[in-house]
């Protein structure tokens, strides 16, 4: 016999979880089912389907307040994980400019000597002690310097701030190095600031003249 | 739900960690490190410090600052043990009225438990800072060499320190089931415990999830800081052999010197040789001297 109350089915969903039991069917079990018996009055079958619209108001309100705790629960745990990250990375930075401090005492006791006069020789032994335990310093931290003369031009790696005219290098080659570049892992850090071989105009092939990195163009 | 710690109360340092769904997670303390300095002091002002702040003010206090306590934890004063670290120990040990050790710090006595129990309150405190709530229950570990009366100082020192001791645990047993050997086939099983200032070795057995303590020996007095000293001797004598100066007898140097070996020996755990770098380390009246070796693994 067809099932005369799927209207419920119907009603407007409200705010429900979407894993909620608004997805499955409302099943009405065998004694929930109504049949057109002469025994049952109109009365009994609302009062039957007012007591299954209370269970299901309560189901939906037990339903909603787990979902609202959820919902808490999951904003805690969003907000430790910022914290603990927040924390880990200060740690982090405290940890590497620690390290850094006795470089800068190292420093400081080479400028207290140098100060003292004398022995230059024995003073720069130490400056180059110091330079060494802060390339030393670099290297844990996967720091590393970057290749550039003598290599050719690379945009990826160096910076372009200037551009010789040169017989003795091949063209777009790095003939000077102004500051070193450094890498940090396999991506740049700082890049090399060269200066670039160009061809001399004899050598120039191509264009009118103004080739390939011309008086016009613009290296920052 | 509360939770329960787990403190590894050292001689020299102690540490505690706490289960985080179903990892051992150790927390670090206020000062942002995973150990606490066992160490314990009393200043002028009448104020207690404990941990790294403890440490850091021992050579200005020297016999107010107690170190060591677990050698003297459920002794009795006349323990050749107790003996042999009164020798060694800058602080006052006396003994109790029951005949028991214990220390005396500005004319008031402590026993080793509550000594211990400060050491303790500091890693209660740091766990609680941790996990945002109060904590009442721990287990602690102790060396499996220790008998009845110095299980039950450690557990006094908890009772002190608020905590309500669980288990008291053997050191070895607790490293084993770290490394998870309780899953593995019954076997015997060797523990080494280098640690800061003693060396033990327990042999274990395991038999049906049971860890039975078979025998223990080991040094009570080497650790790593014996090792740190048998870098910084050599350093300094081969410094003496160069330049004519003993850098021991110069504080300064001394200490970068101490912090250095102890450097290169965590170093070359991992590596066959490393380089001990200490420009202006001292001077004379040709000028600054700079200290640069190499120190390799044999």
């Amino acid at each position: 016999m067809e099932k005369r109350f799927n209207n419920v089915d119907d009603e407007p969903r409200k705010d429900i979880s979407p894993d909620g039991p608004a997805e499955k069917d409302i099943e009405l079990t065998p004694d929930q089912q109504v049949k057109a018996e002469p025994m049952e009055g109109p009365d009994s079958v609302i009062e039957k389907l007012q007591a299954q619209v209370a269970d299901k108001d309560k189901e939906l309100a037990e339903l909603k307040d787990r979902y609202l705790r959820t919902l808490a629960e999951s904003e805690n745990a969003r907000k430790r994980i910022r914290q603990q990250s927040d924390e880990t990375i200060r740690l982090q930075r405290e940890n590497l400019l620690r390290e850094l401090l006795p470089i800068v005492d190292n420093l400081e006791r080479a400028v207290e000597a140098a100060r003292g006069g004398g022995n230059g020789k024995s003073i720069v032994e130490g400056i180059e002690m110091v330079l060494r335990s802060m390339l030393d310093f670099l290297k844990t931290h996967g720091v590393t310097q970057v290749s550039s003369v003598g290599q050719p031009f690379d945009p990826q790696r160096h910076e372009a701030v200037d551009q010789i005219e040169s017989t003795q290098h091949p063209p777009n080659t790095v003939i000077n190095e102004f500051h070193r570049g450094y890498q940090i892992g396999d991506r740049l850090l700082r890049p090399a600031r060269v200066a670039v071989a160009k061809g001399t105009q004899e050598s120039d092939h191509g264009g009118n003249g103004n080739g390939a990195g011309g008086d016009d163009v613009e290296t920052r | 739900m509360a939770k329960v710690i787990g403190i590894d109360l050292g001689t020299t340092n102690s540490c505690v960690a706490i289960m985080e769904g179903g990892d051992p997670v150790v927390i670090a303390n206020s000062e942002g490190s995973r150990t606490t300095p066992s160490v314990v002091a009393f200043t002028d002002s009448s104020e207690r410090l404990v941990g790294q702040i403890a440490k850091r003010q021992a050579i200005t206090n020297p016999t107010n600052t107690i170190f060591a306590i677990k050698r003297l934890m459920g002794r009795r004063f006349d323990d050749p043990e107790v003996q042999k670290a009164i020798k060694v120990l800058p602080y006052r040990v006396i003994k109790n009225s029951d005949g028991a050790a214990a220390v005396e710090i500005r004319d008031k006595k402590y026993s080793p438990p509550e000594i211990s129990a400060f050491i303790l309150q500091k890693m209660k405190q740091t766990a609680e800072d941790y996990l945002g709530e109060k904590v009442t229950e721990a287990v602690i570990t102790v060396p499996a060499y220790f008998n009845d009366s110095q299980r039950q100082a450690t557990k006094d020192a908890g009772r002190i320190a608020g905590l309500n001791v669980l288990r008291i645990i053997n050191e070895p047993t607790a490293a084993s089931l770290a490394y998870g050997l309780d899953k593995k086939k019954d076997e015997k099983i060797a523990v080494f415990d280098l640690g800061g200032g003693t060396f033990d070795i327990s042999i274990l057995e395991l038999g049906e999830g049971v860890f039975e303590v078979k025998a223990t020996n080991g040094d009570t007095f080497l650790g790593g800081e014996d090792f740190d000293q048998r870098v910084i001797d050599y350093l300094a004598d081969e410094f003496r052999k160069d330049q004519g100066i003993d850098l021991r007898k110069d504080r300064m140097a001394l200490q970068r010197l101490k912090e250095a070996a102890e450097k290169a020996k965590c170093e070359l755990s991992t590596v066959m040789e490393t380089d001990i770098n200490l420009p202006f380390i001292t001077a004379d009246q040709s000028g600054p001297k700079h200290l640069n070796m190499k120190v390799t693994r044999p």
